[in-house]
């Protein structure tokens, strides 16, 4: 069975189009390649 | 694929080959994100838009460069209704690789259509509207927003997702069932939604599955099968319907329309009609009024002509008439051109004198000259006639006689001797009581007159005067012809009663002075009268 509320939870306000710089500026540039690059260079470094 | 520490194109080597770098790990990262990328575009050509959202996140979690996955994870959220989203990742695509990229094509497409992004915009704002409802506990207000949502931006799974979720809420099972199908046409593949889905079919399945009393009490009323997605309810309790119940159907439905027609559209329709003829018989009245008053006025101006015209031709008749100016013009230069051309034809000269009007016109010229030709050529005419009309007598031609003497006397009443002889005239003609008459007229008007002592010898004795008359010829052989015609003029003058300008005394004969000074007369005559616009 259903519980509304709890499904009701899973609803969040869409986005409004004067709302997209926000997303833009709130948005995670990290990727797996940044993480990557990170432990080489971390790797690297207690190398030498 | 290049290199992240240099650039350079890799080879199928772990290392790069112009910087050594380890490329090893950074190559199995590329591949996955390609790999991902695969996963989620062959999702979202089967309509499994969720999914492909799933799969894309994890390619772009990868590598954030793969402009291809971010540029197909807007594409899936604008075809789920989510435009700013959509957006948001086609600008992000555009900073990463600002040529060369479809997200241009998509944000252009999307940017001229202001109206319709408007519209995906002002749906968004009630979806979020919808929800603040939904925490309120106002469903129902929370489910008409819905409504409107998804009618403006059908694609809006979570729209339809959160509208069914409402309706399953109020247990309206077939409206949650609908709501979430059209939700599965858009997302084919989405969780949610088929998880509310199964619990609509199987919340219908519990209801089809009623006690067995219940269903046949809703037998009695109504029949419910599905027919696909569709739950028919279709209700018992009716009767069939005969033919002749159909018919009576039909011709009550007509009568209802033929009232419908007597009563509410005929009544317009005819006031309608009413209305503009009414206009038109207005149009065409005032019409009419316009007209007749311009053919008053027209009668008005016609009548104005007439009387200008009718007053034109009486001052036109006033000159050319028998009695105009221009006729009097004519006699009198007439008789001046023959009285100076053959001044011993006087008598002619005084017939044309006749028709003459003194008052013809008021210029002292014409009264001059008219005075003048008077003056003498009806003194002289008058010798002439009573001369011819002695003659006659002499002669016996007593009709001749009676007519020139008759003249003579006409043009000179004066001239006793002509009314003497014009008497005997008729006396011996045998008109005893016209010449009578004359004899008595002659001794009341010329009492001391020698002819009128021969008249009374006649009235007393009645013998009738043999004696000849004494003609000019005769007279003027002893001498007393120019005594005579002196006389006469004087009479014809004094008769005349007009103060003439100076004209001298006739000579013995037909003098010069007065055909010399009737030429002057004309001269002036004539310049007055072109002064008066006359010819």
């Amino acid at each position: 069975m259903i519980d509304f509320e709890e499904e009701l939870k899973k609803f969040h306000p869409s986005p409004e189009v004067e709302e997209v710089e926000d997303i833009i500026h709130a948005h995670d540039a990290s990727d797996l390649i940044d993480v990557l690059l990170s432990m080489m260079e971390t790797e690297q470094g207690e190398h030498y | 694929m290049r290199c992240y520490s240099c650039g350079a194109t890799l080879s199928e080597d772990d290392f790069c080959n112009a910087c050594g770098a380890d490329v090893k790990s950074y190559k199995r990262i590329i591949r996955l994100s390609n790999s991902c990328y695969n996963e989620g575009l062959k999702r979202a050509k089967i309509r499994d838009l969720s999914g492909a959202v799933s799969s894309l996140k994890e390619s772009l979690k990868c590598n954030k460069t793969n402009i291809e996955a971010r540029n197909l994870l807007g594409l899936v959220y604008f075809e789920m209704g989510e435009v700013v989203l959509a957006l948001s990742e086609w600008i992000i695509s555009k900073n990463y690789r600002a040529k060369n990229n479809i997200a241009d094509d998509f944000m252009q497409e999307v940017q001229e259509n202001p109206a319709k992004l408007e519209m995906l915009n002002t749906s968004i704002k009630k979806y979020n509207q919808a929800l603040d409802y939904c925490a309120q506990g106002s469903y129902d207000l929370a489910i008409i927003q819905l409504k409107s949502v998804v009618s403006k931006n059908p694609k809006l799974v979570r729209g339809y997702q959160l509208l069914g979720l409402l309706y399953l809420q109020g247990e309206q099972w077939e409206k949650a069932k609908k709501a979430l199908n059209r939700a599965l046409r858009v997302d084919a593949g989405n969780p949610e939604t088929r998880y509310y889905l199964s619990e609509a079919e199987q919340a219908l399945n519990e209801l089809a599955a009623v006690p067995a009393e219940n269903r046949m009490k809703t037998r009695e009323e109504a029949i419910t099968y599905q027919s696909g997605n569709e739950t028919i309810i279709q209700p018992l309790n009716t009767q069939e319907r005969s033919g002749s119940i159909t018919v009576l159907n039909i011709i009550i439905g007509l009568a209802i329309g033929a009232a419908i027609m007597w009563f509410l559209i005929l009544p317009a329709r005819i006031q309608s009609a009413r209305k503009e003829i009414n206009e038109e018989l207005q149009n065409v009245s005032d019409e009419l009024t316009s007209k007749s008053a311009d053919l008053e006025e027209m009668d008005k101006r016609l009548e104005a002509l007439q009387n200008e015209n009718n007053a034109s031709k009486e001052e036109l008749e006033s000159y050319t008439g028998s009695s105009g100016m221009m006729n009097s013009f004519d006699g009198l230069f007439d008789s001046a051109a023959l009285y100076i051309n053959d001044p011993g034809n006087a008598r002619e000269a005084a017939k044309l004198l006749e028709g003459v009007s003194e008052n013809a016109s008021s210029r002292k010229s014409y009264q001059n000259l008219y005075s003048v030709m008077f003056s003498k050529v009806g003194s002289e005419a008058a010798s002439a006639a009573l001369d011819s009309g002695k003659q006659c007598y002499n002669t016996g031609d007593y009709t001749g006689a009676i007519v020139d003497l008759t003249e003579a006397f006409g043009l000179n009443s004066s001239l006793d001797e002509a009314l003497y002889y014009l008497a005997q005239s008729y006396l011996k003609s045998g008109d005893e009581t016209k010449g009578r008459e004359l004899l008595n007229q002659l001794t009341n008007t010329f009492p001391d007159s020698e002819y009128a002592g021969r008249a009374k010898d006649y009235l007393s004795t009645g013998n009738t005067d043999e004696t000849p008359a004494e003609t000019g010829q005769e007279e003027n052989d002893n001498g007393e012809t120019q005594e005579r015609k002196k006389k006469t003029e004087e009479q014809t003058e004094a008769a005349a009663a007009v103060e003439l300008p100076a004209v001298p005394a006739p000579a013995a004969t037909p003098t010069p002075a007065p055909v010399t000074q009737a030429p002057a007369a004309i001269d002036e005559l004539q310049a007055g009268a072109a002064q008066e616009g006359v010819f």
